[in-house]
This record gives C-alpha cells, sequence and structure tokens, in this order.
C-alpha cells in the first residue's frame, strides 16, 4: 500500500461558495387584500404557513390584549369547542401556534400534505367566527398571571424588561410591561374588540413553504379567498422619542442572585437602512457568533460567562442594538468595561483582512443555512416581510455587500452608530 | 425512507452516509459511546467539562473554531447521561474541513493547561446559568440521587457540584481521552448533498492513520429495583408548589419502551391530552403538567412534573395525578387515543426529517443502539403498538414502590 504521510497541520483546500440560490416565491394578491407568497421547498410531505397581521402590543389599550386575542383563537369556534380543536390538530399531527411581539401577531401551522384540506377549514372557521368562552379565557388568566410571575424570578428576564422600559420609557409602546395584576383584569369584550379591529384579512400577509404544487396552492388561495375583509385596518404610527436621560444605568438588585444578568445597547438605524448590512457584520464580529470578540474576551480568555452574544434586534419603527450576558455574582463590573473597551476597538483600529474573510465566509454560510429547508425559509421569508416590505432584492443586497465590504466601511460605520453616550445599561442580580 | 450507504474502517470507526440533495449544507455528526454515567462518582461532570476541551485546540490545529468558520461552517456538541456529540454545520463544498478538524481531536486534543482552566469558570457558569440561578433550577440536582442509589445516572451531565469541576486536574483530562475517545468508540454520519464514495474516501484519508484503542468498557450494573416508595421535600425561594415523580422505566432496547413513550404521549403530549385536559382545564389543580420519559440507553425514568395553582394542596394534587393513572391501569383507554399518539409520532418523525442535522443525529444514535436502520422502522414500530401494551406497561410502572416524589415547596405557602 502506497503511504503518503498526511499533513494535518494544513487545511484542506477552501472551495468558495459560488452560488448561492436566492427563494424566488410566487406571489398572489387575493381580492379580499390578502397577499401570499408560496414557496414550493424542501422533499418532505409538509406545508408551513405563516399568517403575520399587523396587530402587536403596540396596537392594544390594555396591557395582554393582543397577545391573548391571538392565542385565544384556537379555543373555540362557531361549531368547535377548544376540546374539539386540540383533538383534531392532535390526530392529524398538526400544530397551530400564536406568537406576538410589539408590531406583529402570527398564527402559524405547521401539517403534513395529506391534511392540508381540513386544517385550511379550521383556520378559516377560527378567523372568521371565534367565540373566545369565558371559561377558556378565566385558565387563560389564571395560568398567565402565574406564569409571569415566575417568569419574573429570573434575572435575564427582569433584566431586559429594564432595559427597554429605560431605553423607551416605561409608557411607551415599545418599553411598557404587563405586571401579573394586569390579568385580572383582562376580559372578553376587550379581547373581542381587538379581534375585530386588527385580524382582518386586509390586514395580513400569509407565508406558504413546503412541498406545494397546484393542488396545494389551489387548496390554501380558495380557502383564504372565503374570508372577506370587513373593514381597512387603522394603524397609528408611533414616535420613536429621544428618552435620553442623564443616568444611563438602571440596577434591579437580587440578593441571593449567582449570577448577574446585563443587557446593554441602543437604538440604531432599521433594516432598509444602506449602512445596515454593513452594521449586520459589524455586529457579527463583535458578538454574532462563536468565535465573536466578546466571546472570545469574556468567555475563551477570562471565563467569566457561559454565553455572550449581541445582535440587532428589528421592530418596525426601529431596531435595537442589544448586547446581553449572564455573568458570575463578582464579573459584572469587569464584563461591564470589556464590552465598552470592545466597541472601541471597532471604532478606532480597522479589522484585519483575516478576521474580515472569516467572517464573510462565515454571513455566506448562514445565509445559505437561512433558505436550507421550508422551515428556515419561512422565517426568512416572514421576517422580509416584517421588515424589508418584502423587497425580495433584499438577499442579494445583502450577499453582495457582505462579500464587498471593507476594513476601512466598517470602520465608518462603527464610529457612525456605536455612539456609546447612547447606550442603556440595564444590570440585574448582584454588582459589586 | 432513510436510505444510507455504511462502511467500518479498520480502526473500527463505523461511517453512514445519506445523500440529501434537497439541502446545499452538509451535517456532519460523530458520537462517542461516552457519557456521564462512565465517570467516576468522585469527578462528576468530566465527560461535559471534557466536551469544552474539545474546542481548546488539538495536536495539530491550535483553534478549532476558525477555520471552519472560515469556510462557512457552524458546530456545536452536547453531553448527554449517555454519550457525547459534536456536530458541523456546512457548505457542501467544504465538507474536507470537518474531517479535518473532527479527525484531528480524535488522534489527539492539545491538553493545554490554559484552556482546562478557563474551561473550568464556563462550565461553572453554565452550572450557575441553568441549575442554580433559574427558578426551580436545581430539581435535577435533587431528584437523580433520589430515583438512583447506585447507577451512575444519579448525577446529572454538569455533574454533583461545581466543587467536582473545580478540582479537575490536566492528568484526569488525558486519563479520560485515551480511555474512551476512539475510532472504535464512535459512529460519524454525513448528510447532504454528497456521494457516499468520495465522503468514505475523505473519511479513510483523515481518520483511517488514527489507532484503534482500548476503551473502558466496564459494565454498569442497573439499579436495583427499589422496594419501597421515596419522598423528598424542598423549600426554596420560587412563587408557587412544583410537584415531580419519576417511576423507573425500561431501557432505549426494550420492548416496552415504545408503549411507554406512547403512554406519556396519552397522558400529556398536546393539548388534548389527558393531564392538560383534566388537570390543568377542568379540575384547575396545576397551570402546568407535564409527562415525559428520559429516554436514556439503560433504564430510565418516566416522569410526571406539575405545577401548583397558588391554593391547591399537595394532597389533592397528588391525589388528581394517582386518579389518572389508575384510569389508565384499568384499560380505560381508547383505540382512538391510541391512534392519536401514533399518528403524532409518524408526523413529528417527517417534520424532524426536513433537517439535515436531525437525521445525521438520528442515524448515529441508532447505529450506537445497535443498528442505524432501527431508524426506518421505528414508525412501524410505534404502529404495532396495542391498548394492551399500554395497559400492561402502566400497571409495572405505575406502582407507588417504584416512584420518587419530591415537594418543591415555596417558601411563601
Amino acid at each position: 500500500m502506497a503511504v503518503h504521510t498526511l499533513n494535518r497541520k494544513i487545511q484542506p483546500p477552501q472551495k468558495a461558495i459560488d452560488s448561492v440560490e436566492i427563494p424566488n416565491p410566487l406571489m398572489e394578491n387575493l381580492p379580499n387584500g390578502l397577499k401570499i407568497a408560496f414557496l414550493n421547498s424542501g422533499d418532505q410531505d409538509i406545508v408551513k404557513l405563516e399568517l403575520i397581521f399587523r396587530a402587536g402590543t403596540r396596537y392594544q389599550q390594555k396591557p395582554i390584549v393582543a397577545k391573548a386575542s391571538i392565542s385565544q383563537l384556537i379555543e373555540g369556534t362557531a361549531s368547535k369547542s377548544s376540546k374539539d380543536i386540540s383533538e383534531f390538530l392532535d390526530f392529524t399531527g398538526s400544530f397551530i401556534e400564536f406568537s406576538n411581539d410589539r408590531d406583529f401577531a402570527s398564527v402559524s401551522t405547521l401539517t403534513t400534505n395529506k391534511h392540508l384540506k381540513p386544517i385550511l377549514e379550521l383556520l378559516v372557521e377560527m378567523l372568521e367566527q371565534p367565540t373566545f368562552p369565558q371559561s377558556e379565557l378565566d385558565v387563560y388568566k389564571k395560568r398567565g398571571k402565574q406564569n409571569l410571575l415566575v417568569e419574573l424570578e429570573k434575572v435575564s428576564t427582569v433584566a431586559r424588561m429594564n432595559f427597554f422600559k429605560k431605553m423607551f420609557g416605561e409608557n411607551h409602546p415599545y418599553g411598557t410591561y404587563a405586571i401579573p395584576s394586569d390579568y385580572d383584569l383582562l376580559n372578553r369584550d376587550d379581547i373581542y374588540s381587538f379581534h375585530k379591529a386588527f385580524h382582518d384579512i386586509s390586514n395580513a400577509f400569509l407565508v406558504v413553504t413546503g412541498k406545494l404544487s397546484d393542488t396545494e396552492i389551489d387548496a390554501i388561495k380558495n380557502a383564504f379567498a372565503q374570508i372577506s375583509s370587513k373593514h381597512k385596518v387603522a394603524l397609528s404610527p408611533i414616535n420613536i422619542a429621544n428618552n435620553k436621560q442623564s443616568d444611563k444605568r438602571i440596577f434591579s438588585l437580587k440578593k441571593d442572585a449567582t449570577q448577574t444578568a446585563i443587557r446593554m445597547g441602543m437604538p440604531t438605524i432599521k433594516r432598509n437602512h444602506p449602512d445596515f448590512i454593513g452594521l449586520s457584520v459589524l455586529n457579527t464580529i463583535l458578538g454574532g457568533y462563536f468565535g465573536s470578540r466578546l466571546m472570545q474576551n469574556i468567555r475563551e480568555e477570562k471565563g467569566y460567562t457561559y454565553g455572550i452574544y449581541s445582535t440587532i434586534l428589528p421592530f418596525e419603527e426601529v431596531t435595537v442594538f442589544l448586547i446581553a450576558s449572564e455573568v458570575g455574582k463578582n464579573f459584572a463590573n469587569q464584563t461591564i468595561t470589556e464590552i465598552y473597551n470592545e466597541i472601541e476597538k471597532l471604532k478606532t483600529s480597522a479589522i484585519t483582512d483575516n478576521e474580515l474573510n472569516l467572517v464573510k465566509n462565515y454571513l455566506l454560510g448562514e445565509i445559505l443555512r437561512t433558505f436550507d429547508g421550508p422551515l428556515a425559509l419561512a422565517d426568512s421569508l416572514s421576517s422580509l416581510y416584517q421588515y424589508n416590505n418584502f423587497e425580495i432584492e433584499f438577499f442579494e443586497k445583502t450577499i453582495n455587500t457582505v462579500n464587498t465590504i471593507t476594513p476601512k466601511i466598517l470602520q465608518d460605520i462603527a464610529n457612525k452608530y456605536l455612539n456609546t453616550d447612547n447606550i442603556v445599561e440595564s444590570i440585574a442580580g448582584i454588582i459589586d | 425512507m432513510i436510505d444510507f450507504f455504511t462502511k467500518t474502517l479498520s480502526n473500527g470507526l463505523k461511517v453512514i452516509v445519506h445523500p440529501d440533495n434537497s439541502t446545499p449544507i452538509a451535517a456532519v455528526n460523530i458520537m462517542y459511546n461516552v457519557g456521564s454515567k462512565h465517570e467516576n462518582p468522585n469527578k462528576t461532570g468530566f465527560a461535559h467539562l471534557f466536551e469544552h476541551l474539545m474546542f481548546g485546540g488539538s495536536i495539530n490545529i491550535p483553534v478549532f473554531d476558525q477555520p471552519l468558520t472560515a469556510v462557512g461552517g457552524d458546530n456545536n456538541a452536547f453531553t448527554t447521561n449517555d454519550l457525547t456529540n459534536y456536530y458541523e454545520s456546512v457548505p457542501a463544498a467544504n465538507i474536507e474541513t470537518a474531517f479535518w478538524l473532527e479527525s484531528d481531536r480524535m488522534l489527539q486534543l492539545a491538553f493545554s493547561k490554559k484552556s482546562l482552566d478557563v474551561q473550568k469558570k464556563v462550565v461553572i457558569e453554565e452550572f450557575n446559568q441553568r441549575y442554580l440561578n433559574q427558578p426551580y433550577g436545581d430539581v435535577w440536582l435533587l431528584l437523580r440521587p433520589l430515583a438512583y442509589k447506585e447507577h451512575p445516572y444519579q448525577w446529572p451531565t454538569i455533574g454533583k457540584s461545581t466543587k467536582h469541576i473545580q478540582d479537575a486536574t490536566l492528568n484526569d483530562v488525558k486519563n479520560f481521552f485515551y480511555h474512551h475517545y476512539a475510532p472504535n468508540n464512535a459512529v460519524l454520519c454525513v448528510v447532504g448533498p454528497v456521494e457516499p464514495e468520495s465522503v468514505f474516501s475523505m473519511v479513510e484519508k483523515w481518520f483511517g492513520p488514527i489507532e484503534h484503542r482500548d476503551v473502558d468498557q466496564k459494565p454498569i450494573s442497573p439499579e436495583p429495583e427499589q422496594s419501597e416508595p421515596r419522598h423528598l421535600e424542598v423549600e426554596r425561594d420560587v412563587p408557587f408548589n412544583a410537584i415531580y415523580k419519576a417511576y423507573h422505566m425500561s431501557k432505549r432496547n426494550h420492548p416496552d419502551y415504545a408503549p411507554t413513550d406512547l403512554l406519556s404521549d396519552i397522558l400529556s403530549n398536546g393539548k388534548s391530552s389527558r393531564l392538560y385536559q383534566h388537570l390543568v382545564k377542568e379540575q384547575q389543580l396545576f397551570s402546568t403538567i407535564n409527562a415525559y420519559i428520559t429516554g436514556d440507553m439503560e433504564n430510565g425514568l418516566f416522569v410526571i412534573t406539575g405545577q401548583l395553582f397558588d391554593g391547591v394542596s399537595y394532597q389533592a394534587a397528588e391525589k388528581a395525578i394517582d386518579n389518572e393513572l389508575e384510569k389508565i391501569i384499568g384499560g380505560n383507554i381508547t383505540e382512538y387515543e391510541l391512534q392519536k399518539v401514533q399518528n403524532k409520532f409518524e408526523a413529528n418523525f417527517i417534520y424532524d426529517s426536513t433537517n439535515a442535522l436531525n437525521k445525521a443525529m438520528n442515524l448515529c444514535y441508532y447505529e450506537m443502539l445497535g443498528d442505524a436502520n432501527m431508524l426506518n422502522k421505528e414508525v412501524e414500530v410505534y404502529q404495532q403498538v396495542t391498548l394492551q401494551d399500554i395497559s400492561r406497561v402502566a400497571a409495572k410502572l405505575f406502582r407507588k414502590t417504584n416512584c420518587s416524589t419530591l415537594y418543591y415547596k415555596s417558601k411563601k405557602s
């Protein structure tokens, strides 16, 4: 046998990620105002439907109403009880889940092709004729209150809530939080009115992925076309006021904590801003992947934490640049100092070509992963609707910008947008 | 049907390839037959700490992550009581970089003192974050030693205490590596748009030269049968009382495993399940309730956990659970109910198959259990479970003398 020595010190030749297949969904506009994006994807017999309404908490008059209104759709319809619905979903191995944030509320459905027809009938009935039974609401309130009380015991929850309160103001639609007693005030009329006002089909966008032939596409179009738009939804804008205060820190003491939660960050440019993609690359370098500077410094060098990351959280009217970690209770101050040091470094010295190449390739791999399979694609297309007006060119623009960005541009972006004077610090736990 | 190709190298490494052209990404998964059950009872948490050290550089490659990131890859790992699993997700054209990295750390770690010192701190913070600084976070630190008196499942993968992690030495690291990390103690699986022959030849190139090693395969004796009910009460600074009941159940390869799994689904998988409908919605005794199995390779646990609604007594809560279990033992289950959880199992199997990495992990896991092809028979195995099977395993499981009960009490009540 021919034996040649293997040089294990040298990495196998790297092959460029030549082509990224950009999703190309089929768009349909129904007469009732619903827009649908269909994307045939994957080789398993599954269908995923994401129905998104502009019906987030920013539109509610009372706490919890937006969330209760979307999630109680499943608790009863004109012809089906809550029990009937859950039996049917479980028997067909299907899932209907609800989520909401500040701006949006979503109904997310996962089923297999053979059960698509009856699932569509159920969805239509839920949206057209929900009954919001009082008995179901009573259980929801009781459970919701108890779960929130448990949630508030976590330093990570407290730090996150305080962060947004401090940044936007605690009465601002992006900074307000429900307290446990708000569950007591929740009533059926509020939920029903909110549903009527905001879950109108003309106020929705539908993303469909999975194995889609004409049969599935027609069935989905026909089902949703049965829903009539009752009115045009009035969506009031909100102001992102400058909530700048003299003290930038909010601290919440938890005496017996073994770790302290840190949330730091500031409002920044939106996803449709020309510099946004550059800022995302910068965010990746700082805290967006395992090899990031924050992770290397705070975890891999110093061992202060199990994990630290930075992210750019999109809202419809603003985005928030956020750094988050739970650190050993004796390390909070050192960690905060190091976070500022790392931000400063991005502004004062240009990143090396080596590091930039690494991050570029990582991001191209990430883009491939966001297009990998019907479930990932549903998420990508939903975000594209929520924050980029469904401009499909955003994907190509992202790839081009990532490919062509330079250390100089990144340093300029750091100096332009990472103004540490604007950073709000929220700390929960213990600080020495 | 998941079609796959297999090969065993002369050093004992088992290799599985499942070509999947629906994705541009390849998943590379390597599973080692070592978990926290293989640890010395006085040095617990070591398998997991070791997993962290596997990212601290190997004999020829100073940093693990960087070269993989540079070809667009991502990676992670996890440790359970039974096994340690490492995986990469990488654009298919660059799959060889994953083999280069994984084979070098299988060949020999760098055994760096600095890496050990830092990762000890990191793991202690992980211990804090997951087990100590969360409401109800230390439950498994209490429940495991209550249910297991001899078997090493009595400690969680994170370890019994932070002290054990603090005390780990570089010598322990070396011993552990040479006793457990070996080609003949691992299964490698690749799923993605790849040619099996090309994968086999790359794997041969990078893993073939690694020597077969003597692996520590001391048999672990099973937990002796429990002979009386066990009970523990603790008080913690949490807002509500909670209850945990753990029953000893069969191992993964036992014919009772599938019926036991379906039994847990009948009790609590989905909103139509019995415990949710009866105890949360109708009787309003619990704010959350769950029944699940730990799914271990050796005799595991069937666990029922619930958080009591404010003002509900433990007596009322526990009686209601027992009542639900009695009904099952008495055969009060319908064909419809069984069909429902079987359907759900099948649907979840299809959803899971949309993801290359899931498939790669499952193929490795079933191979470790004895045969990767069991994955393809799993839906059928679950379809064949009968109502009699469910009642039979229920009667065997839900005996008072087979149960460890933990009252996790709120200081406030």
